[in-house]
């Protein structure tokens, strides 16, 4: 049996420093602040050194203060703190009394406030080029968020549409019937009534899942929503012999209802490709603690899990670390686009949860989505 | 439009008396789609055997060839296309391989080219959902009338 979970194998990706880079949008503010300031403060250290001849108390005392001012602050707070250490510079040369002429001074103090400007450019400049590239990402993660979307509801429309077609029948059925006079209208009227009634559940559940609704999150009960969610999916499981299965507690968290509703369904699909012979999938709500932070990087806390498990063909191992990629498919061209799970992943984490798997050849595979029950 | 083909088709209310006591098998998962089909064929006279599902269909089938041959059993076969269990176009699969040539007309909703095509050249009529009872009506008369069951008979009572 293999295991893996996304962010173990995002770890491998971090080794590379160009891959850390990479990744630092994605880490949590905090961490994204530390991995920042540590590089910065290296950075400073070094180069202020040999551009300055100074030691590194002077950078530490004059650089840090010009670099947090014009990275968190504004370009101006950054060229006043630069105005004051200038000014201190100045100071404490005039006190040192180690330089006799005053040209020296201006010569030598002059030069390194330019050195400062110069500095807070950069870094202002560097900030808004970092800006721009995150403001850039999150657009395509939203565009391909967007377009995963449209490919699943797509995929269910094929399913409601002949969803649809068999109550529409029975309505039209009997409508011909009632016009033909030979049989009791009344009843006639009351299977209309109740298909009709059937086909509104049918379309009503199709276009909760299409409605966009934002980032807002809500607090719902998650069995509820595995079952609105199985409901939608039910014709395209039976066209495959496949059979799906709700169990477990009606654990409420707070949760973008369309979002996550998007992760169960692609969860799903991919559970029933996977059956090739037909079966059951397992979907069960549960609720767990975890006492302490994982290697995966995540807190402890108290969770929900949805767990998905299909009797599939499993995963291979060499397959395993790359399902979470984007644009990795092992369904033929056309079939599959290869975002559902990269898009899931990136939708449960901005839950604040992560999702696992598990799986064995020729036995099945199960997803663990781990969704925090208070807010992120 | 409707009006005037009625002119030349046979009055519904009145059977075409030689139809009846033709046996029909209706295979169809929903419970109010059955029924509508069912009450269909038995306002027309038939005798009626139903099926809810693949399974069920392929027991009546079997239980039904034991008695006869397997082409006289049913004069005329009415199924969906997606039901749980063994699906109509495997159940038809099957009763071709036996040498049964009862007329067999699909009833479906995912009127999907490929499946069509299997369906077709299995010998088999396709009817997409929604279609009107009369089309139906009027495709089981025509197909009742050259099925293989009911020209036998027709044989021996000449």
């Amino acid at each position: 049996m293999t295991t893996m979970s996304f962010p173990a194998a995002a770890a491998r990706k971090s080794r590379t420093l160009v891959g850390l880079l990479g990744r630092i949008p994605e880490l949590p503010i905090s961490r994204r602040l530390a991995s920042v300031g540590a590089v910065a403060l290296a950075l400073l250290v070094t180069t202020g050194d040999m551009l300055t001849g100074a030691t590194a108390v002077f950078t530490i005392f004059y650089l840090v203060p010009i670099a947090v001012a014009s990275w968190f602050r504004t370009k101006r707070a950054g060229v006043l703190t630069a105005l004051l250490c200038t000014v201190g510079s100045v100071t404490t040369d005039l006190h040192a009394q180690s330089h006799s002429s005053v040209l020296f001074l201006i010569w030598d103090d002059g030069g390194e406030f330019l050195m400062f400007l110069g500095f807070v450019w950069l870094l202002a400049t560097l900030k808004i080029h970092l800006e721009h590239e995150q403001q850039l990402r999150k657009a395509s993660i939203d565009q391909l968020r967007h377009a995963e979307r449209l490919n699943t509801l797509g995929k269910l429309a094929s399913g409601v549409a002949h969803e649809l077609g068999t109550p529409l029948n029975v309505i039209s059925g009997r409508a011909e019937l009632i016009e033909g006079g030979g049989v009791n209208a009344k009843e006639s009227a009351r299977v209309i009534f109740q298909q009709a009634e059937r086909m509104t559940l049918i379309i009503r559940q199709l276009l909760d899942f299409a409605r966009t609704s934002g980032t807002d999150k809500a607090t719902l009960p998650l069995r509820q929503l595995c079952e609105e969610t199985v409901a939608l999916l039910s014709p395209l499981a039976r066209k495959a012999g496949v059979e799906l299965l709700v169990s477990g507690e009606n654990v409420e968290t707070p949760l973008n209802r369309a979002e996550i509703q998007q992760v169960l369904s692609n969860l799903i699909t991919n559970a029933v490709h996977a059956m090739k012979t037909g079966g059951e999938i397992q979907i069960i709500v549960s609720r767990e603690n975890i006492p302490s932070a994982g290697a995966d990087g995540h807190q402890p806390g108290n969770y929900a899990v949805i767990s998905v498990h299909d009797e599939g063909t499993g995963i291979p191992l060499a397959v395993l670390p790359k399902i979470f990629d984007p644009f990795f498919t092992t369904k033929d061209v056309g079939e599959g686009t290869g975002l559902g799970l990269s898009v899931s992943h990136g939708i449960v984490r901005d839950h604040g949860g992560w999702v696992r798997v598990k799986s064995e050849l020729g036995v099945g595979t199960t997803f663990f989505v781990h969704l925090p029950l208070q807010h992120a | 439009m409707s009006t005037t083909s009625r002119k030349f088709l046979p009055n519904d209310d009145t059977l075409p008396g030689f139809l009846c006591s033709c046996r029909a098998l209706v295979a169809e998962d929903d419970r109010n789609m059955r029924e509508l089909v069912v009450g269909l064929l038995e306002m027309d006279g038939f005798d009626v055997t139903q099926a809810k599902s693949g399974d069920e269909m392929i027991d009546v089938l079997q239980r039904e060839s034991l008695s006869q041959r397997p082409s006289e059993a049913f004069d005329i076969i009415v199924t969906d296309l997606r039901m749980p269990g063994a699906t109509g176009l495997e159940v038809l699969t099957r009763l071709r391989r036996t040498g049964c040539a009862t007329p067999v007309i699909m009833m479906t909703a995912f009127p999907e080219e490929s499946l069509r095509k299997e369906a077709e050249v299995l010998n088999s009529l396709v009817l997409a959902k929604p279609f009107s009872l009369q089309s139906l009506r009027y495709a089981v008369r025509f197909y009742t009338s050259v099925s293989p069951g009911f020209r036998s008979r027709q044989r021996t009572k000449s």
